[in-house]
């Protein structure tokens, strides 16, 4: 019916969009787990926040619940538009990573990873709570703008063998690319850089050092909450925003990506969003039902198979 | 009834534990006492229980116009949890082994009892089906994640039990009627039917509150309470401790510590077998989202940690208060503020971290040392720490 | 809304039912005799003592479909509220006074469904078992309502389903114990059909994405059936989708857009939020019609700037000009200061005409209420005539084909114009036919079994 070599092309460029997205949040954890061995499931609410942030940036939206509606607010937000959530987002992420290091992962990093998994576990319920409760559990459109830098984007262009694609979906590949990039060379090629790597292969090492680390810690965890912040905008720009999607939409697929990619591993992480990006979309488009057991039990698969993941030592969280 | 704890945990400081499997024999003896305290404590808390829960706090709620009162079923469903959770901590408060994905053996005891009971609907043959295919599922699930600790038995135990969620919801349909839940479930009364499930235990009124159901799950939660007191005191129970608190010095010793292992996860699987299945024989009824949805394994770990890490009935004191403020303090009103309704998780939330990051051996371990400390006694003893609580790093 | 326990005490039930022996029901086994001097045995929580009536209003507060739980609660409360002191439908309900039900004041507890299933049947059981509800209400996903009926039919308790759309809720799963006012994915397909085929063409050739569960699974296979039957369409493919998806571009690129000329969204709420959207980001609209057969307010909101133009089928609309419908409204809108959605018409007519069958049986006993609403015509909900079938309690009713405005048109309250109510005539199935040849509604209860 279709071309064999359109859909492949279609399976890879939906496979990258969605793996950009898996990217960034597997980028942020991989750094944090990496550098301070700290097992943060509050990852998605992290998520969670740069996407309603982004919201009450982009635009100005209708109350219809929740506490401020009952107080009598029923509009919030700034309607700033797009290219001011992209700069205000990772900002606001950046300053809670740095609140939550101080205020909740130092008192866990000396204690065993099984409570900084359940005290993360329980403050991102507590934020999603909150926002539900506050801004009322409705369900906002997402936040895709109409153009960006002047270009039109909201709608399709007609891209040679895929046929038309969203072009704002081409946008979000060209600019999480560019921030994995971005993140990549700061890891590569800084003093603090050298840090996080030198952390993520051997914390102790570092420490024995006597890097002021610290500090280097806090600038750690902001980047890795800021590049969820961010994964949490690109992601409200597609998809609809509620409560819920911190753990549907990132949570598990961030950890799955750090799994596959190897935890602690930087490339791996990059990799490994890219490769269950393609998986996903290759099993939607050929057999949809099996999509999720397969990307489930592909992973299963992988930690079997190779435990320590594409990249990963194997040795942190081990 | 606060003793039992300490009798689980003491274990004669388990520092020195690697020699647990030759000093176990005589560790035993002086236990034995505390060790029939366990289980008669339990039995008589199981007494009182539906009449405190329904009764009592019912009388209350009528006194004071917040509807607190339990009602008749309640008491059977937090049993139910405390038995799946009795097995959970094993795994996570003795061996330090963090799962999130108990849901699967949860759900396909309880669906495949369901589907058994279609052709005999015998509760009690329903409980060993339900269970024996936990733990057939237990085995090679184990068997692959046990080799991997810390955040990758985690994300394996999650994804294992992910996909059976998404196969019971989509493909799986067929067998488990997806989304429409199962509800064909044909568990006839005990005894060949002749005991309905549903009746009063006595038709005296006063003990209206206790129904066959309750009888039949209270004496399953008995015989795991037994069960589970035995294992904890046996050599098993203290080298499932000394893995917790340090798995080379157990290797050190020559103990085969994956065979060790993947036995704490077979029992804890056990544990979730018979509880799914109860839970499917009280409730006529299961669905995906309950019975196998990684939501349902956090749960598991949500009254695990509430209730208390490390201690054999703490645990089910963390299944008492989440079914009781998911299922009626939910449902209460406050003066000025109205329904709690959905607020009642966020609630939750906090006083899990609360619990998390101050008493790490939850309500139950808190209340100890509370105990310990107007008594005199000393307090809690840094020594009955669950498992996880140290030594996490040096891993 | 506390519930206010003055004068009936759950003791006094305890003690009326420890006579009831072995046979009874856990726990809610009403009185032999004693009491009221009612003429009818015990069942379920009859007879109502004391001089309340307790309903259940078992709504999502948490979960994907809070919003429409909030609004389902507006028109609980709101029903509640007239039933006790007159106003809205109660002033024109020959059988209702304004004055309580059956000269009990309504009174009524709350629940969360958290839109699942098990938390919905624990809830529902709570307000059976603690708080004696004689009726219980909810819906919103068709799991749940399909496991809350279950439930109520073993129980003996009544059910008034509200938002539940699937074939099953009164078909396959239909119990004896439950109602529903809302139509069903069939009775879409053959409102939709018709007004499609007239709009688009005769010989056209569509695909179908929909969401892989029970609902999604019947919403398909009826637009298939009429589709087909009304304008001779050919289906070219119909893929499941796993409920709850949030990023359909992977589906959406395998429409083949050179053949397709309509695209069916069988997806509900949150999906459809994300599916319409991403669809037209796609570029789809550009070759092909799209489709979504169900709309709700919660979709229409979430996806504002995508539906201009999309046909699909609502319930009920408050900017319909019956009388019904007016008074309604004018009512919401003095109570909550905005418009009712259909889901709150829904949880407002269920519970006023509960309310007004207990009037007319005369008695709160569930087998004669249920009696009362089998076989009951009736043109005050709203919708002009409908019929409460007694074959499969399926309502047989008009249905709105709704389409979509353009965003400059939009206001707050209007998303959606009306563009055709199918008359019930055109719509429906036999007793042996469609979703009701699966039925079969289980005993009554009572003496009667």
């Amino acid at each position: 019916m279709i071309p064999l070599q359109v859909d492949i092309a279609s399976i890879l460029l939906n496979g990258l969009q969605q793996g950009a997205i898996y990217a960034l949040l597997g980028l942020g954890l991989t750094i944090i787990l990496g550098t301070m061995e700290f097992l943060n499931l509050a990852h998605g609410a992290l998520y969670l926040v740069g996407a309603y942030v982004g919201l009450l940036v982009f635009r100005e939206t209708t109350l219809t619940n929740g506490l401020l509606y009952s107080f009598g607010v029923t509009t919030i937000g700034f309607d700033g538009g797009f290219l001011a959530a992209l700069v205000v987002v990772p900002i606001v992420g950046f300053g809670i990573g740095l609140l939550m290091e101080r205020f909740v992962a130092e008192p866990f990093y000396d204690r065993p990873e099984t409570d900084q998994l359940l005290v993360t576990f329980g403050l991102a319920l507590i934020v999603e709570e909150i926002i539900k409760n506050v801004i009322g559990g409705n369900t906002f459109q997402s936040i895709g703008p109409q153009t960006i830098f002047g270009f039109n984007v909201s709608q399709p262009v007609a891209l040679p063998v895929v046929g038309l694609f969203p072009s704002w979906r081409l946008f979000i590949i060209v600019i999480a690319l560019v921030i994995i990039a971005v993140t990549w060379l700061a890891i590569e090629r800084t003093d603090f850089g050298l840090v996080v790597q030198a952390g993520t292969r051997d914390s102790e090492m570092v420490r024995l050092l006597g890097i002021k680390i610290n500090r280097s810690y806090s600038l750690v965890f902001a980047l890795g909450a800021a590049l969820a912040a961010f994964a949490g905008l690109i992601g409200a720009s597609i998809q609809t925003l509620s409560p819920q999607i911190g753990t549907d939409r990132a949570l598990l697929p961030a950890f799955l990506t750090i799994v596959v990619g190897g935890a602690g591993s930087v490339r791996g992480a990059i990799a490994g969003g890219m490769l269950l990006g393609v998986i996903v979309s290759a099993m939607t488009q050929t057999y949809s039902q099996w999509a999720q057991i397969v990307l489930y039990l592909f992973v299963a698969l992988m930690l079997i198979v190779r435990p320590e993941g594409l990249f990963g030592s194997g040795e942190v969280g081990e | 009834m606060s003793d039992d704890a300490d009798a689980v945990t003491d274990g004669g400081a388990v520092a020195e534990s690697e020699s647990a499997a030759a000093s176990g024999g005589s560790g035993l003896a002086s236990l034995r006492e505390r060790d029939d305290f366990v289980v008669i404590a339990t039995a008589a808390v199981l007494v009182v229980f539906p009449f405190l829960l329904i009764d009592v706090f019912g009388a209350i709620g009528d006194l004071t116009g917040f509807s607190i009162g339990g009602y008749s079923g309640l008491p059977s469903l937090v049993l139910i949890y405390g038995i799946v959770v009795i097995g959970f901590n094993l795994l996570l408060g003795y061996t330090g082994l963090l799962s999130f994905g108990h849901a699967a053996f949860f759900g396909s005891a309880a669906y495949s009892a369901a589907l058994f009971s279609q052709v005999v609907p015998s509760p009690l043959l329903m409980v060993v089906v339900g269970t024996l295919v936990a733990t057939l599922l237990a085995w090679p699930i184990g068997f692959v994640s046990i080799r991997r600790s810390g955040v990758y038995f985690a994300v394996l135990t999650l994804t294992f039990g992910q996909a059976l969620y998404f196969y019971a919801l989509g493909p799986g349909a067929w067998l488990t009627n997806g989304d429409n839940g199962f509800s064909d479930i044909a568990a006839h009364g005990l005894f060949f039917g002749a005991i309905p499930l549903e009746a009063p235990l006595t038709p005296l009124y006063a003990l209206n509150s206790y129904t066959v159901i309750y009888a039949f799950t209270a004496v399953m939660m008995l015989i795991a309470v037994w069960v589970a007191n035995r294992i904890i005191n046996s050599p098993y129970g203290l080298i499932f401790e000394a893995l917790g608190e340090n798995e080379e010095r157990v290797e050190f010793v020559g103990l085969n510590v994956f065979r060790y292992k993947l036995m704490a996860f077979i029992i804890s699987a056990v544990f979730a077998g018979v509880g799914g299945t109860m839970f499917v024989i009280h409730e006529q009824y299961i669905h995906p989202t309950t019975g196998l949805y990684w939501i349902q394994s956090g749960d598991f770990v949500i009254m695990t940690v509430l209730g208390g890490t490390g201690s054999l009935v703490g645990p089910v004191l963390g299944a008492f208060i989440f079914e009781y403020v998911a299922n009626v303090i939910s449902g209460v009103s406050l003066p000025g503020i109205g329904p709690i309704g959905s607020l009642w998780r966020f609630v939750l939330g906090a006083v899990f971290v609360f619990i998390v990051w101050v008493f790490p051996r939850g309500v139950y371990g808190a209340a100890e040392d509370l105990i310990g400390l107007v008594t005199g006694g000393g307090g809690g003893d840094d020594g009955s720490e669950p498992a996880a609580t140290d030594g996490g790093e040096a891993e | 809304m506390a519930r206010d326990t003055t004068e009936l005490s759950r003791r006094d039930v305890l003690k009326a039912s420890g006579t009831a022996g072995a046979a009874g029901l856990a726990g809610l086994a009403g009185c032999t005799g004693g009491g009221g001097g009612s003429e009818y045995p015990p069942i379920g929580n009859y007879p109502v003592e004391g001089d309340e009536v307790v309903f259940g209003f078992n709504v999502p507060q948490s979960g994907s479909y809070s919003q429409e739980g909030a609004d389902e609660l507006r028109g609980y409360n709101l029903a509640k509220k007239h039933l006790n002191n007159g106003g809205g439908w109660v002033d024109s309900y020959e059988n209702l006074s304004g004055n309580g039900v059956l000269g009990k004041t309504v009174a009524s507890v709350e629940g969360d469904t958290a839109t699942n299933p098990d938390t919905a049947r624990q809830s529902a059981q709570r307000m059976i078992n603690r708080d004696n509800a004689i009726m219980v209400s909810g819906g919103s996903s068709s799991a749940v309502a399909i496991a809350v009926q279950k439930l109520c039919q073993s129980e003996k308790v009544q059910f008034q389903c509200c938002l539940t759309h699937s074939n099953d809720t009164t078909g396959s799963e239909c119990v004896r114990y439950s109602f529903r006012e809302m139509f069903n994915a069939y009775m879409t397909g053959q409102a939709l059909a018709p007004v499609l085929a007239e709009e688009y063409g005769e010989n056209l050739k569509f695909y179908q994405l929909y969401a892989d569960y029970s609902w999604g699974q019947t919403q398909q296979a009826s637009m298939k059936k009429f589709f087909t039957e009304v304008g001779n369409w050919t289906q070219i493919d119909s893929v499941p989708t796993p409920l709850g998806t949030s990023d359909y571009s992977s589906y959406l690129s395998d429409v083949p857009s050179e053949e397709t000329d309509v695209l069916v969204l069988n997806h509900y709420g949150l999906d459809a939020a994300n599916s319409l959207p991403q669809a037209i980001e796609q570029g789809l609209k550009q070759d092909m019609e799209i489709v979504v057969p169900l709309y709700n307010r919660l979709m229409a909101e979430a996806a504002a700037d995508s539906i201009e133009g999309i046909f699909g089928t609502a319930d009920w609309s408050w900017q319909l000009s019956d009388q019904y419908s007016k008074t309604f409204t004018e009512a919401f809108r003095n109570e909550y200061n905005k418009v009712p959605s259909y889901a709150a018409r829904l949880a407002y007519s269920q519970t006023v005409q509960y309310a007004a069958a207990c009037q007319r049986a005369d008695t709160f006993y569930p087998p004669e209420v249920i009696k009362q609403l089998e076989n009951h015509q009736y043109s005050n909900a709203g919708l002009g005539a409908e019929t409460m079938r007694k074959c499969d309690h399926q309502a047989q009713r008009d249905v709105l084909v709704v389409q979509g405005l353009p965003s400059d048109q939009q206001t707050e309250s209007k998303l959606l114009r009306i563009v055709n109510q199918t008359s019930r005539d055109k719509l429906g199935y036999a007793c042996d036919a469609g979703p009701a040849a699966e039925c079969s509604l289980g005993p009554y209860g009572g003496e009667n079994n």
